[in-house]
Order: structure tokens, then sequence, then C-alpha cells
């Protein structure tokens, strides 16, 4: 058996050669006493490198790792009320969108059309989605629902 | 290796347990594998707090992956993987803001204290040795050294080619048998 390289001599050391293999080195060792000596200085070294121990008995990894899951969990089935509340300014800041572009729409339609909206008898009921929309029944808006409605009575 | 294999299908049963939602497997697997996460991160970062997030984060990790591991690698060597690139990363932030070797010496106050002043002295001097070591042979000893991994696994952890990790191992250890040599002289 030819001498040991420096990657055989750490494995015989730390104990990872299969037993074949030991076997062989350690009759080797037995017959040269270079690598006899190699081997020497080497187990000094991990000796020496094995004093640097760590204790870690202070440190709890596993309760802290499932609180933190389980806090993450709950956070995320049940939001926060900010969450909640910022959700709803959102829905409101759309609402007032579309009630302003309706507005508008409403203005510019009125003014490209140029035509008097008909008029509405003071005694009609307002309807509950007029009223829901929070606009006037004889206002300026019903002008566009009475329009729609006399051309479908057209149609038929 | 019949322990092996029992460690083996031991611990692809606690990740079906976690995929199914029982923490409780979560909480085994992080009992059994937090010493080896912890002392890991430990060597390589020398801060107990920088460990401690690394070694959460790992488990965490692993939390997540539960729905869908396949035990295609060995369980230990897909942990170690997950350290050890967790461990890479916060090395490199680290880079960007070095600490002084001061900082790096008191930082690991909670080391065995029942050693002897000596022993204190010598543990100082090993550690500031393999932090001396440049970053990937100082993770190749500590996985080889304190680890107890094979050459075959700190490739598979590493994912670096055989041949680098024995030039890795044999440069650092020659590294350190320098580094070192003062104290064998005393010990000898």
């Amino acid at each position: 058996m030819k001498c040991l390289n420096d990657i055989e001599i750490m494995e015989f050391i730390s104990d990872k050669l299969d037993a074949e293999r030991k076997a062989e080195v350690q009759e080797h060792l037995a017959s040269c006493s270079e690598c006899s000596q190699r081997v020497q200085e080497s187990s000094t070294l991990w000796d020496t490198l094995g004093q640097w121990e760590v204790d870690i008995a202070s440190h709890n990894i596993a309760d802290k790792v499932i609180a933190k899951i389980e806090k993450s969990e709950s956070t995320r089935k049940h939001p926060k009320f900010f969450a909640r509340h910022e959700f709803l300014m959102d829905a409101l800041k759309i609402a007032a969108s579309i009630i302003i572009a309706i507005g508008i729409g409403q203005k510019l339609g009125k003014i490209s059309a140029g035509e008097k909206p008909p008029a509405i008898a003071s005694n009609q009921e307002s309807p509950e989605y007029i009223a829901a929309l929070g606009l006037d029944w004889a206002g300026d808006f019903t002008w566009l629902v009475m329009e729609e409605d006399s051309s479908s009575q057209e149609n038929e | 290796m019949d322990n092996m294999t029992d460690s083996q299908t031991n611990e692809t049963e606690l990740m079906r347990r976690l995929a199914l939602g029982e923490m409780d497997a979560l909480s085994e697997i992080a009992k059994k594998y937090q010493n080896r996460v912890l002392s890991l991160a430990y060597r390589f970062l020398n801060d107990w707090s920088k460990s401690e997030d690394i070694a959460q984060e790992t488990f965490i990790r692993i939390y997540k992956a539960a729905g869908t591991y396949k035990p295609q690698a060995r369980f230990n060597t897909w942990l170690y993987r997950i350290v050890v690139n967790l461990c890479l990363d916060e090395q490199r932030k680290q880079a960007k803001a070095p600490i002084s070797i001061e900082e790096t010496m008191y930082n690991g106050a909670s080391d065995s204290e029942s050693s002897s002043i000596e022993r204190k002295e010598t543990i100082e001097i090993v550690k500031k040795a393999i932090n001396e070591l440049p970053e990937r042979q100082k993770l190749a000893v500590i996985l080889h050294r304190y680890e107890n991994l094979s050459y075959d696994q700190i490739c598979e952890v590493t994912q670096w080619s055989k041949s680098a990790v024995e030039s890795l191992l044999v440069r650092a250890y020659a590294n350190l048998r320098e580094k070192l040599k003062k104290i064998e002289n005393n010990i000898k």
C-alpha cells in the first residue's frame, strides 16, 4: 500500500473509513514511520480543534418557532381591526369616485344634449333606487330615467 | 446504516404529519435538530443572536416546505443545506459591515463555563484561527470537524464538487495547523 494522502489521514482520524479500509491503513501505519508521524500530528490538531465546544443548553428554539408560526397563522386568519378598516376606507374611496363620475357625466350630458329635461309631476312618487343614491326625484338626474322609460315605451 | 434508515423513515413520517398541520411534529423535529443547527450557525457566525434567528428561520422553512417535501435526499442533508445557505447569506450581509476581532472574541460568552483558564485561552485561539479562514474553508472545516460530516455529505450539503471539498479541507487543515502550532507545542 502506498503512503496516505491528507484526506485519508483526516478520514482515518475522524473514524469515517469503512472497516476494510481502516484495517489497510492500520497495517500501513505499522510499517511506515513517516505516515505514522503525519497521523500523530493531524490527530493532535483534531483534538485541539475539538476543545471548542459550544453550550446550547440555554437556547430553546423549538418553543419559539412554534409560537412564532402560531402567531403568524392567527394574524393571517383574523386580520386586525386596522386592516379591516383599511379595506373599508378603500371601498368608500371607490364608491365616492363612482358617485363623482356619475355626477360629472350627468352634467356633461346635459350640456351636450342642450335640451330641457322633461317636467316631472310633483305628485309622482320617488322610486326607492333614486332615494338610495341620495338624489332628488324632481331634480336634474331624473329626466334621464324618464327619457329611458319613454324610449322603451316607443319601442314596444 | 440501519439507524440512519430508521431515522430517515422517522423524519419522513414527521414531515407527513407536519404537512397535515400537526405542530407536534415540528416541535419534535426542532427539538431533535436544534443543537446541530445552532452549533453550526454559531461556529460559522460567532454570534448567538444571529444564530438563533437562523435556527428559527430554518425550522420555519421546514414548516413551509412540509406540503411539498419529497424524501429524495437524506433529511439531515436537506436541513444542513438550509442552514448553510442562511449562514452564507448572513455572512455576506456581515461582510458589508465587518465587526472587529474584539467583538468576535467577547461574543461567545456562553461557551462551556466549566473550562479552565488555560482551556479557555486555547478555545479562544481555536475560534480565532477558524474565524480567520476564508469563508469556504471555514465552512468545510466546521462541517467536517464539528458536524462530523463525511466528504460526500459535505459535497451534498454545499453542492460543491468533491475535488473542491477535498482541496478546501486540505488547505483549511494546513492553515489551522500553522496557526495553532504554538498551542500544539505547549500541549506537547
